[in-house]
């Protein structure tokens, strides 16, 4: 094959020379590299951020120990500039609030873009990019009065043509939209009655509009940039918010910056102009130890996130402090199959609310992180009923009564109840992620010391949603995201228990279908609170869930960052936020 | 060499079609409706309002309202115009999307397989030259250590350990050479601990033959004994295992880079499995199994070469 030999190909013999020479050399030097590894890291020490460099802190941090609000007075004026940087346990798809469906880009967006109304706290509205508001008699149309002398961030004038752009966009099919199609409801069309004024149509009375329209999805956005960047409009967002989209370096970080325009500030943050920091830069930092380890080590000043059982350590420090913040919407509930044996008894369900010492399992499971919850709805969402905290007190005694009188026996061998020779048998299907899987353990505990046998499997979301949907389970799980009790529809109708099947009660309680659609149909606040309460109640007092805990969204932040708040969707308000140096 | 060459490339094409059937089929295999879970998982909150339209829509763009056969037709005659769909959420190209994180991914690999061979020759020499030694025993259970901890483990306390306790190097994010040394220690131990323990018995084995005896009867220099005639000859079975390590590491960079919040492949390929994002699964998933295979066959082709009784044994 080779008689002749160029002496620049490289031939076999001589390449294997070459790499034994080469190979042993390096491996030689690196062998005495080894022993003196610290010679060549030391100049990376340097950038070392002022959070952690400033021995100050703590005498503040004592201070701030404390949940969120107390800290900001206390700490001086504010001072312009800065960049904050935060760690984000996700890279979202998308930025356009219109297209994309995840939370976390909602918590991005939420700056970027500003709503027409904030929500400051449940069921309480303030003008955002929309300064009135109005319902007609029939609730089919809303009128809106619009903000003036506003501009997005690439110049184009924010006017009632932009808010019409906005929501034709939404249900465009061409837009693929996920989230903001929802969130528009029954929508028909927007008519531009003047340049500050739309009127909004839809086709059935919606009474949810001011809450959806207070989300980061609804958000109108430049009709400019849409036309300029259409589908990449979601990686070079332009709406009017605090801050500008400056740069996004894929599976690293992205960066906004301040809007110096900006001058249309909400009432709730008390002052107006251009927000305190120069910029803010979200670092993709998936993986949760090396979240945790990121702030500690001063690479950035704030996390999203943070693992329960991180959570003591970091408030122990005194130069950070953890804000928690609580999900809005439905806690993590269990649905029980109420038609399906053995649940389809009600003295069973009910049981399996007496037997569960929900505290002992939030501590135990949760390090005490996220609180217990009682009923549909987080005790933050509007029209929360009080009443379902007393419904099912823990006691065991209490559990065993209730079975026995319901005629479950207890079968002395097995230790497993038992009716007309049929064991209490319970299938338990859940996911295998740690929040559901390890609370489904306690539970099941638990249970079985009332006298229960409960079969539990832990799997992949995908595997568990089949069996879901052909009802086979008696135990299921579910958690949502709201603001508004609109959602028990969703959770408890009987339209949801085929096609999306979000009710995982598979029953149908014509009385209950009723309530919720009296309620999402109801435009005076009081009597719809009446409905929502009342719907809440039947829930519970059929026992077709087990409440189990109320998402926790923890931040943990650096001393060094000032006056944080939060919206509901757990989202800071970086408009007022500023940098103690 | 021509013909052992075309014979190995003819043997590449099942397997990459094998692979392609695989990644296409997943989506019609996997439990429940992947469109139903996928709309879900990206539109959070309101995910109980998804319409009909919407399912449709996505069906269709994903080609699942076609028979398996034709959809996969179709899905290898676009890969291989280099077209692997776009991304349902970010609206993306997926080949655009795997091009622009392609080079932090090659970046890291190489790094990793620079550490894996530099180590792992070294101690592996080390070991051989006094069997039994304290050096050896030292080396050896490095190697031990080193294919018993998993990249995820052994990242974490690199972090810990250099970056927080001792603030040497910083813990996350790309760019610098100060950046890249702890990631490419992590990727890099596991292979350089298989190559030490190859290394070793190939020296071993090699130094105890007649050839090695003759050169030190010779009065060669130990240096050159060493060098010239026993790490050469022992080096061929290294190449090959260097070779299949440095598929890997592929594997390894998307733990490592998850770990590290590095930018590339792995990132992109762990976000996407979080997000459901299926066609950047499946690209993601198809790019590494082609690179897999093409490493192997590129091994294969250089221990050809480098060993002429591989390909003079086949005809």
């Amino acid at each position: 094959m080779t008689p002749a030999r160029d002496p620049r190909t490289l031939s076999r013999r001589g390449f294997l020379r070459l790499a034994s020479i080469g190979i042993g050399a390096a491996a030689a030097s690196s062998l005495l590299a080894a022993c003196a590894p610290a010679a060549s890291p030391a100049a990376p020490a340097a950038p070392a951020k002022p959070a952690d460099s400033k021995p100050a802190a703590p005498a503040a941090g004592a201070v701030t120990s404390a949940p969120a609000p107390a800290a900001p007075a206390a700490s001086g004026s504010p001072v312009k500039g800065g960049t904050l940087t935060v760690g984000i346990y996700q890279e979202p798809p998308n930025l356009d609030p219109h297209v994309s469906g995840s939370s976390t880009a909602g918590r991005v967006m939420r700056h970027i873009f500003d709503p027409l109304v904030y929500q400051p706290e449940p069921g309480k509205f303030e003008p955002g990019l929309a300064t009135s508001w109005e319902s007609a008699e029939d609730g089919k149309s809303w009128t809106l009065k619009l903000r003036q002398g506003v501009q997005f961030h690439d110049g184009t004038p924010f006017n009632a043509q932009a808010v019409k752009f906005t929501f034709d966009r939404i249900v465009d099919p061409k837009t693929k939209s996920l989230t903001a199609i929802g969130l528009l409801g029954p929508y028909d069309s927007t008519e531009v009655v003047d340049d500050s004024t739309v009127k909004v149509n839809f086709k059935r009375p919606f009474v949810i509009f001011l809450n959806n329209i207070a989300t980061p999805n609804l958000s109108p956005a430049s009709p400019t940039a849409v036309a300029k960047f259409g589908e990449d409009f979601g990686r070079n967002p332009v709406g009017t918010g605090p801050f500008k989209f400056k740069e996004w370096v894929a599976a690293s970080h992205f960066t906004v910056v301040r809007n110096d325009e900006y001058n249309w500030a909400p009432p709730m943050h008390g002052r107006n102009g251009p927000a305190h920091l120069d910029a803010v830069q979200f670092k993709f930092l998936i993986e949760q130890a090396t979240r945790t380890g990121a702030l500690q080590k001063g690479e950035v000043m704030m996390i999203d996130q943070t693992p329960d059982q991180d959570v003591a350590a970091i408030k122990q420090d005194a130069k950070y402090r953890v804000d928690t913040l609580e999900q809005s919407g439905s806690p993590q509930v269990l649905p029980l199959h109420a038609s399906r044996a053995p649940t389809d008894d009600l003295g069973v369900r009910q049981a399996l609310l007496y037997a569960l010492d929900l505290k002992a399992m939030t501590n135990v499971v949760f390090a005490g992180v996220r609180p217990p919850s009682y009923g549909p709805l987080t005790p933050n969402t509007w029209s929360y009923w009080k009443g379902c905290e007393e419904l099912y007190p823990y006691s065991r005694d209490k559990a065993r009564e209730v079975l026995d009188a319901a005629g479950w026996k207890m079968n002395p061998q097995t230790q497993i109840r038992e009716k007309d020779g049929k064991p209490l048998s319970l299938r338990y299907v859940t996911t295998d992620e740690s929040g559901n899987k390890r609370p489904a353990e306690f539970a099941q505990a638990a249970w079985k010391q009332a006298g229960f046998d409960i079969n539990l499997e832990a799997m992949a979301y995908d595997a568990t949603a089949p069996i879901m949907a052909r009802g086979e389970h008696n135990i299921a799980r579910i958690g949502y995201t709201g603001t508004d009790p609109e959602f028990m529809y969703t959770l408890y109708h009987s339209d949801n228990i085929a096609g999306s099947n979000f009710n995982r009660t598979m029953t149908k309680y014509p009385e209950l279908d009723k309530t919720i659609e009296d309620m999402n149909a109801e435009q005076d606040r009081a009597k719809r609170q009446g409905l929502s309460e009342q719907a809440q109640k039947f829930i519970m007092d059929q026992a077709l869930i087990v409440p189990l805990y109320v998402i926790v969204f923890a931040y943990s932040v650096s001393t060094a960052v000032q006056d944080v708040k939060y919206d509901l969707a757990a989202s800071p308000h970086y408009f007022n936020i500023w940098l103690k140096s | 060499m021509t013909a052992y060459i075309l014979g190995r490339l003819a043997s590449v094409v099942p397997v990459l079609l094998g692979v392609s059937l695989l990644v296409s089929s997943m989506i019609y295999f996997l439990p429940g409706d992947p469109v139903q879970s996928m709309l879900s998982e990206m539109s959070g909150t309101a995910s109980a309002r998804i319409t009909p339209e919407q399912i449709e829509s996505l069906r269709h763009e994903l080609g699942l309202d076609e028979p398996f056969l034709i959809h996969y037709a179709k899905f290898v005659g676009r890969a291989v115009q280099g077209d692997l769909g776009r991304s349902y959420q970010s609206r993306r190209n997926v080949i655009d999307a795997i091009m622009e994180q392609l080079p932090a991914t090659v970046q890291l690999t190489f790094a990793g397989l620079g550490i894996a061979i530099v180590v792992g020759v070294g101690l592996g020499i080390l070991a051989a030259l006094k069997p039994n030694s304290f050096s050896d025993n030292l080396s050896m259970f490095f190697a031990l250590a080193g294919v018993s901890m998993p990249e995820f483990w052994l990242g974490l306390l690199l972090i810990f350990t250099f970056s927080f306790s001792l603030g040497w190097f910083p813990a996350t994010g790309q760019g610098g050479i100060e950046r890249l040394i702890l990631p490419a220690f992590a990727l890099g131990i596991r292979a350089a601990a298989t190559i030490a323990r190859l290394t070793r018995a190939s020296m071993l084995e090699i130094l105890n033959q007649d050839f090695i005896v003759t050169a030190r009867a010779k009065g060669l220099s130990n240096r050159v004994v060493i060098v010239r005639h026993a790490l050469k000859n022992a080096l061929i079975p290294v190449v090959t295992i260097v070779g299949l390590q440095f598929g890997n590491l592929i594997a390894g960079a998307v733990i490592v880079e998850t770990v590290f919040a590095r930018q590339g492949i792995g990132q992109l390929a762990v976000n996407a499995i979080r997000s459901k994002d299926f066609p950047m699964i499946q690209g993601t998933i198809l790019f590494a199994a082609t690179a897999y295979v093409l490493t192997n066959l590129l091994v294969d082709i250089a221990y050809a070469w480098l060993d002429p009784r591989i390909r003079y044994g086949r005809s």
